[in-house]
């Protein structure tokens, strides 16, 4: 937690009964909540479902935040068990496999030995950019749960790796490991894409 | 991996696990210098993490997405709802 967390004020001020700021945490969180939850559910509705309990739990439940984390973290957790709970309430959609994202700690099976060369100078067209761009989040939306959650509160939202594990109740050394195989799964899916592609 | 190194060096596979930890700059210092000089020295593991940051920075770019003004006024308008509701 950083030494300071500078939404504690308004978080004072929203139990004290004061709308306003309580509006202003919103407009601070809204966007980052709903970019989470649109990632995780892929569904706009279903997204906007999980960002209002969100919001509505955070409100009814602010006083039992004791500021033992901070502020951020305690609304990521909240959002995050809504987000689960949507998840939950639907058809599940296919995601890779656990044993094949561990599979993906073999060298040999990515390819370190062989990569095409040329292959990070392509990547920079902008044309391509945004084609790779929906071809990556084709390749994040079939991660399980955790490991999106985990790409999009790292990589996405910036959170450090102990506040991810802290949110996600994971042990640091395990939300590392599930990091790696994520970014290397995107990375194989990545050069799939381009190998397939090459003219 | 082929290519070879010095006996105090990372090998290949090493720089392999150890990829996310040197790009978030957690590694302790002799240690991160010493996968900078094996990727500076090694073209196949300098490409593999090229491509691996490519990824990384594209792969952000896709879930980058702001909440609609639609979205937070139906926001509002729910929670202004709920808590009058009480």
């Amino acid at each position: 937690m950083p030494a300071v967390d500078l939404d504690a004020p308004l978080v004072n001020q929203t139990r004290g009964g004061d709308a306003a700021a309580f509006d202003e945490l919103m407009r601070r969180y809204e966007d980052k909540v709903y970019r989470l939850a649109i990632g995780m559910t892929k569904n706009r509705d279903d997204a906007l479902d999980a960002v209002q309990d969100t919001f509505l739990n955070a409100y009814r439940k602010i006083d039992t935040f004791k500021g033992e984390s901070a502020f951020s973290t305690w609304l990521y957790k909240i959002a995050l068990n809504s987000i689960y709970m949507k998840l939950r309430s639907r058809t599940r959609q296919r995601t890779e496999s656990l044993e094949d994202l561990e599979g993906i700690l073999d060298p040999e099976k990515v390819r370190i030995l062989m990569p095409s060369r040329g292959w990070s100078e392509r990547a920079d067209d902008a044309l391509l950019r945004k084609e790779l761009a929906g071809v990556l989040r084709a390749a994040v939306d079939s991660l399980p749960d955790e490991y999106r959650a985990i790409f999009a509160l790292r990589e996405v939202e910036g959170l450090s790796n102990q506040e991810v594990a802290d949110i996600l109740g994971l042990s640091l050394a395990a939300t590392k490991t599930r990091l790696h195989r994520a970014r290397l799964f995107l990375r194989q899916r990545l050069s799939r894409y381009l190998q397939g592609n090459a003219a | 991996m082929s290519h070879e190194h010095r006996r105090e060096e990372p090998t290949c596979r090493e720089v392999f696990d150890l990829l996310s930890e040197f790009v978030d700059g957690e590694l302790a210092v002799p240690l991160r210098e010493s996968l900078s000089r094996h990727l500076s020295a090694c073209p196949p593991c300098e490409e593999f993490l090229k491509t691996f940051q490519i990824a990384r920075s594209i792969g952000r770019e896709s879930l980058m997405e702001e909440m609609p003004d639609e979205l937070k006024a139906r926001l509002r308008s729910f929670l202004r709802d709920q808590i009058r509701k009480g």
